[in-house]
């Protein structure tokens, strides 16, 4: 085997609690981050955590391949989410411009992003995800899979299903979704998928991220102001 | 393909053919035919219908193909009976009719309004009750898109079309819905029923009573109301009534009182033949009251205006209530009929010639006939024999009497001789009133006659206006003699002979035919008196217009309406926090209450 | 090798024919009539190559005769035509060439010709798999795929897209999982053909899951299989595409997407019986599309956007389709699925008409921009709200076909469930004279536009009247193609 695989594949023998405290601290930073970019790189430390967890269940081969879709997802919504930022941030300024045309006075300060719910609330809300994960883990444990990568599973769909109600932005709610499809990506691999099966869900995590990125793009073509 | 021109079919496509050519002409040139193109058409569509003459009682299936859609019992077909026929001719002949009278004005929506015919006889020649529905919704589109298109100004007094178009479409939806539950115990899905009477008697009701059978009369019921849509619903001619908007072409004025009235009798005729509404007794009171309601709301009407063209309008609301008094007393269908074509004549010919009455000279004789067919429809409406009126009238009045409802009785009779004296008042004021015109027309003559200027003189404009002058007047005339000759012959119609009604002819009804004349014309000889004597005092007559407007019933429409629109508002905000950014909250709460619920249990 | 003849598997025919219509249609996805009658040509194509192999019929395109081989084996997965298959396959193909076809006077999006067809290939992959988790996968993939057609046709509109793909995406999670809980022993592993994979519940060689696992896989069915099946409270996801989208989607939508569920649903059924037998997802069919027709009827009632009447309306239509499935028999399925083609007609009637006049509108549905439609598009204003009446099964329409059999027959047993639809009809109706109110109004100053515009507007508003009307007068073929989606399925009559 060569070097860095033995490496790679030596992850696979840590126990499920160092990749779980690290998923939840990724999945609560996509949750609470109000700046897009820290959610962007939690979203990729969170791919290459399930990865990880991957090796656990999957060939070596295999667990790269969902790696990799995971990985090449974030740039796609990196681009995406860039677009978006620089053409509000444009119709801000013009907005801002014939606002102190209209009332000749000085430029009025941008501004702040608007989200339906602050930060504080959402911290609350995933410290209270995190007792749920607590009670279901200990009464309904997920079956078929092991008790230390279970827990995982049901954090990642927790927190997707929270930001996909939290929000209908595509960009915050798409990654919400993508963090579900890890999670459950993790569940799946106990039913065995082989080369064809991974292939068809690496393939959907590459078309989920190609689509919500066309969908947080097509989103700002409104015109409006952030 | 020819072939098919020959049969029923033959007028439907008539119209309708020339309501899509002449709306296509019309989306690309300005018109130049003055009325000229839709007068054609009708007169085609007229010609077409006599032709189908001979086809009467023959079926004609248009719908075999429906039976690869897996559709039971028989096709789709069209039949029409003599009776059936003759309303046919009445609708198209009497449009055509009015047709002649709108040379020279206007021609904003013909297409609709030819389109609107040619659905109303589809209408009338259904032989099951799927194409009647269809008809339905057909002539109520076709109609409110030619009022539509007849609009002369842009914005305002849109409600009325709105309520009258829902309405009678309604009455569509509710027939259907009657029908389809009427049909359930045959086993046919669409209501069309494998034993086909060619007398066009469809039994809808099998068996015992049940509450669906009674709820199947009230939806009849209340489908003949809406096809008549009297009084106090917002009628057709509301639409047309608006101040900024008023219509005052004879075809529109035609058309709006021919069409739900002869629909309405036609669609009453079959319900009752077919025994659908017989047990919806109890709600037949509904159409007297609402008979009741509009006889005198169109007696206050008439009375509390000086405009005459508003009061002539006024026969409208007469006829629908007039109608709807036939049929809340139950009366025989061949008792029915002649009150429905009486109606319809008359107002036809009213709208057609009323205004011939500003060519009446005082000093020449000869120009009294002008006023002849006015007159031919006043005498109709007020039942004189010789006219079919007199048919109407002495069915109706022989019920009432027999069945001792005095005060039906005492309503028609009182709004009978208001709206008769207030025609009396139109008519012949217009006399007095065009004296001055006509004397000024007449000088205008005599100069146009000594003119010894060789300049091109306006004799063409002249000539061009009096060839439409008795074309108008000839229409009215036809129309008229149309009156009378039914009058001589009710059996043309396929009802009784006039010896037969003569027959029912006893004191009561005969006074009862008489007092409403009298009263009319003491009605109009107070007015026209030295010393008029106000029919209502001055301090009444001061509060007529408050009094046409709160009769008009916009301030309930515009209630019900603000309501609806309030309701509609609460739907609509509702639908969107349902569906707006927090769907997914919702979707998870409606999950829980779920969970909730199935772990309690 | 005669080189007239050319042998391919079918299930790869139909994907690289697919593909390639895909690529030409994006090409020239500048110019979206072009783009438009490519698409529209190739669906209808492959519809009748289809339609050919489904009755047995050689296949001749350009000359040259196809044999189309049944199956398709890939790293020991199996692709393969069934009857079924063949018959849904016809039907989607044909539903969007009509699509493509009535949507050509206004753009529906960039993408919505190429993605469209994408899908559709996708799809295919779905309805031919032979292994669950693949007909599963793939139709996950051809719903994120989706996006593309339903986003772009309009500035600013994602919510259809994005909320279809996440609910079809947790349907999908649930319905992937399920086989874990599904008692061994009802699967045949060597004759079936919609095989399960193995359960992790059950060593090899057990005699089969504990009962206790059999519910809990019900319960994951009807989960999946309702949201899937947009049944309330999922049913937002129908009203959002209508409501957020281009004017042809909807019709694409409920073409493309439902057969392929159904087609998994019986499937299911099919091989694993087990999983129907306690009625429950019956049961959760018929209350839930109770709920769905008197919601669609009463919001209907209110609406101010085309978009979401024609939403609710669909959803009304979809509700009664849910209540026929939910009466659990045979007779209740075939009904379902006539629905299904009477709803696609009455979709393309509507989604014709409205075309026309959302690009008057300037790409907006409020009902305050279609004043005056009726005098400017007469035949289009026609078109629409003739299928928004069939809809709400208005007598004589192709909805009304479909439903009033089903009202008739519930008179009997379940009068509430009957006078329900026949009240949502209703509710629709006003929503509909709301609408041609809207349209009967005094237009504001017309613009000038471009003749040629309103000659192909007319024509595309007839040809959809006529069609339309023709294909509902002689639905032989349709019913053809439904006896025969149904004819591999004779669980239901169990």
């Amino acid at each position: 085997m060569l070097p860095w695989k033995e490496l790679i594949s030596q992850l696979a023998h840590l126990s499920g609690l160092p990749a779980l405290i690290g998923l939840v601290c990724t999945a609560s930073v996509i949750a609470i981050a109000r700046d897009w970019r820290f959610e962007l790189w939690a979203l990729l430390a969170q791919y290459i955590l399930v990865g990880v967890l991957h090796l656990r269940m999957l060939p070596f081969e295999l667990a790269l391949v969902r790696v990799l879709a995971g990985v090449l997802v974030c740039p796609m919504l990196y681009w995406a989410a860039r677009w978006v930022e620089s053409e509000r941030a444009h119709k801000a300024q013009i907005e801002r411009q014939q606002l102190a045309e209209q009332g000749q006075v000085p430029l009025p300060p941008l501004p702040w992003p608007v989200r339906p719910t602050s930060g504080m609330f959402v911290l609350l809300a995933v410290l209270l995800l995190g007792m749920v994960l607590y009670s279901v883990s200990s009464s309904f444990p997920l079956p078929f899979i092991d008790a230390d990568i279970a827990p995982a599973c049901v954090w990642l769909a927790l927190i997707g299903l929270f930001m996909l109600v939290l929000t209908s932005e595509p960009l915050p709610a798409g990654m919400g979704l993508l963090t579900m499809v890890s999670g459950f990506g993790l569940f799946f691999d106990v039913m065995g998928p082989g080369l064809v099966g991974i292939g068809v869900l690496s393939a959907l995590d590459l078309i989920m991220g190609l689509s919500i990125s066309y969908l947080a793009i097509v989103r700002d073509l409104t015109g409006e102001v952030l | 393909m020819h072939g098919v021109f020959l049969t029923l079919l033959g007028p439907v496509l008539v119209l309708w053919v020339g309501a899509l050519v002449l709306d296509l002409v019309d989306r690309f040139l300005e018109p130049q035919d003055r009325g000229g193109a839709e007068a054609f058409v009708l007169a085609l569509g007229t010609a077409s219908l006599l032709v189908a003459r001979s086809q009467a009682n023959v079926p004609i299936v248009f719908g075999q193909f429906l039976a690869a859609a897996g559709w039971t019992g028989m096709p789709p077909f069209l039949i029409a009976e003599r009776t059936t026929w003759i309303l046919a001719l009445i609708i198209v002949g009497g449009s055509w009719m009015a047709s002649l009278a709108t040379l020279g004005q206007p021609t904003s929506g013909r297409a609709g309004r030819l389109a609107a015919l040619g659905a109303a006889l589809l209408f009338l020649f259904a032989g099951d009750w799927a194409t009647l529905i269809l008809a339905w919704a057909l002539v109520d589109l076709a109609l409110l898109y030619a009022l539509a298109r007849g609009r002369r100004t842009d914005g305002g007094g849109h409600e009325g079309l709105g309520w009258t178009g829902a309405l009678s479409l309604g009455g569509a939806v509710a027939l259907g819905i009657a029908l389809l539950l009427g049909q359930q115990a045959e086993g046919s899905a669409w209501g069309i029923s494998s034993r086909v009477d060619m007398a066009v008697s469809h039994a809808l009701l099998q068996g015992t009573v049940t509450g669906s059978s009674v709820l199947v009369a009230a939806l009849g019921v209340l489908a003949v109301l809406l096809r008549l849509m009297p009084f106090p619903l917002p009628t057709w001619q509301t639409i047309t009534e608006r101040d900024s908007d008023r219509e005052d072409r004879p075809i529109v004025r035609v058309m709006l009182v021919a069409i739900p009235c002869l629909l309405g009798l036609h669609l009453w005729a079959r319900l009752a033949q077919s025994g659908a509404i017989a047990l919806g007794g109890r709600w037949f009171v509904l159409w007297l009251i609402c008979a009741g309601m509009g006889l005198a709301v169109t007696a206050i009407k008439a009375w509390s205006t000086q405009d005459p063209d508003q009061v002539v309008t006024c026969v409208n609301g007469y006829a629908g209530a007039v109608l709807l008094l036939g049929a809340g007393l139950a009366l025989r269908t061949d008792w029915m009929l002649p009150i429905g074509i009486n109606v319809v004549l008359s107002a036809s010919a009213l709208y057609v010639s009323w205004t011939q009455g500003q060519y009446l000279r005082v000093s020449n004789l000869r120009s009294y006939w002008r006023i002849v067919p006015s007159l031919v429809a006043l005498l109709s409406l007020a039942g004189l024999p010789l006219t079919i009126g007199f048919a109407a009238r002495a069915g109706l009045y022989k019920t009432m009497l027999a069945g001792g409802k005095w005060l039906a009785l005492i309503v028609l009779m009182a709004g009978e001789a208001l709206l008769m004296g207030a025609l009396l008042r139109v008519i012949f004021g217009i006399e007095g009133a065009s004296h001055e015109e006509g004397q000024a027309l007449e000088e205008s003559e005599q100069v146009d006659a000594a003119a010894v200027s060789p300049a091109p003189s306006p004799a063409p404009e002249t000539g061009r206006i009096r060839w439409m002058r008795e074309i108008h007047y000839g229409a009215g005339a036809a129309l008229a003699a149309a009156i009378v000759a039914l009058g001589f012959a009710p059996g043309l119609l396929m009802i009784p002979g006039f010896g037969s009604w003569l027959g029912l002819l006893t004191v009561p009804i005969f006074a009862a035919l008489l007092l409403p004349i009298v009263g009319a014309i003491a009605l109009y000889r107070s007015q026209t008196a030295e010393n008029p004597t106000q029919v209502f005092p001055a301090a009444i007559m001061g509060w007529g217009p408050l009094a046409r407007r709160l009769l008009s019933l916009d301030w309930a429409y515009k209630l019900v309406e603000s309501i609806l629109q309030r309701v509609g508002s609460v739907i609509w905000a509702t639908t969107q926090v349902v569906q707006g950014a927090g769907y997914m909250a919702w979707v998870l709460l409606v999950c829980l209450v779920v969970l909730l619920f199935v772990l309690m249990r | 090798m005669n080189p007239l003849i050319l042998a391919l598997p079918g299930p790869l025919f139909l994907v690289l024919a697919a593909v390639i219509v895909a690529v030409c249609s994006y090409v020239t996805h500048r110019w979206t009539i072009a783009s438009g009658v490519i698409a529209a040509v190739g669906c209808l194509v492959l519809a009748w190559t289809c339609m050919q192999r489904l009755l047995g019929l050689p296949v001749v395109l350009f000359g040259r005769t196809l044999l189309l081989g049944n199956s398709l084996v890939v790293l020991g997965r199996e692709w393969a035509f069934t009857p079924s298959g063949l018959a849904a396959l016809t039907f989607i193909l044909g539903a969007a060439g009509l699509v493509y076809l009535f949507g050509l006077p206004a753009s529906q999006g960039w993408s919505f010709h190429a993605s469209g067809v994408l899908v559709i290939a996708v799809l295919s992959l779905s309805i031919t798999a032979q292994q669950y988790v693949y007909a599963i996968l793939f139709l996950w993939l051809a719903a994120s795929l989706a996006a593309f057609v339903f986003a772009g046709g309009r500035p600013g509109a994602s919510i259809g897209a994005l909320r279809f793909m996440v609910l079809t995406a947790v349907a999908a999670m649930v319905l992937l999982v399920m086989p874990a809980f599904l008692d061994p022993g009802g699967i045949s592993r060597t004759a079936a053909a919609f095989a399960m994979p193995p359960s992790p519940a059950v060593p090899a060689g057990s005699a089969g899951a504990s009962s206790g696992t059999l519910p809990t896989a019900s319960i994951l069915t009807v989960i999946g299989f309702g949201i899937l099946l947009m049944m309330v409270p999922f049913h937002g996801q129908l009203v959002a595409i209508a409501a957020h989208s281009a004017p042809m989607v909807p019709a694409f939508t409920l073409s493309v997407f439902p057969p392929v569920v159904f087609h998994i649903l019986f499937r299911l059924g099919q091989t694993d019986p087990a999983l129907f037998q306690d009625q429950l997802l019956v049961d959760v069919c018929r209350w839930t599309g109770i709920a769905a027709v008197a919601i669609g009827g009463l919001a209907a009632m209110g609406q101010r956007r085309l978009g979401y009447l024609l939403g609710y309306a669909a959803l009304v239509d979809w509700g009664a389709g849910l209540i026929a499935l939910g009466q659990g028999t045979v007779q209740g399925a075939e009904r379902a699925t006539l629905m299904l083609i009477w709803r696609v007609l009455s979709l393309v009637l509507a989604g014709a008409g409205w075309t026309s006049i959302y690009r008057l509108a300037g790409q907006r549905d409020d009902l305050d921009r279609c004043r005056g439609m009726l005098h400017r598009r007469p035949l289009s204003t026609l078109a629409l709200f003739l299928g928004l009446l069939s809809l709400a099964a208005f007598p004589l329409t192709p909805g009304a076909a479909g439903r009033w059999p089903l009202i008739l027959q519930l008179m009997d047993s379940q009068p509430g469930t009957a006078w329900v639809l026949i009240l949502a009809g209703v509710g629709v109706c006003v929503g509909v004279i709301t609408g041609v109110r809207a349209c009967l109004s005094a237009a504001p100053v017309e613009s000038r536009e471009r003749g040629v515009l309103m000659v192909g507007d007319t024509a595309i508003a007839l040809l959809a009247l006529w069609l339309v009307g023709y294909l509902f007068l002689h639905p032989t073929p349709w019913l053809d193609v439904a006896q025969r989606f149904l004819s591999d399925f004779n669980w239901l009559a169990r």
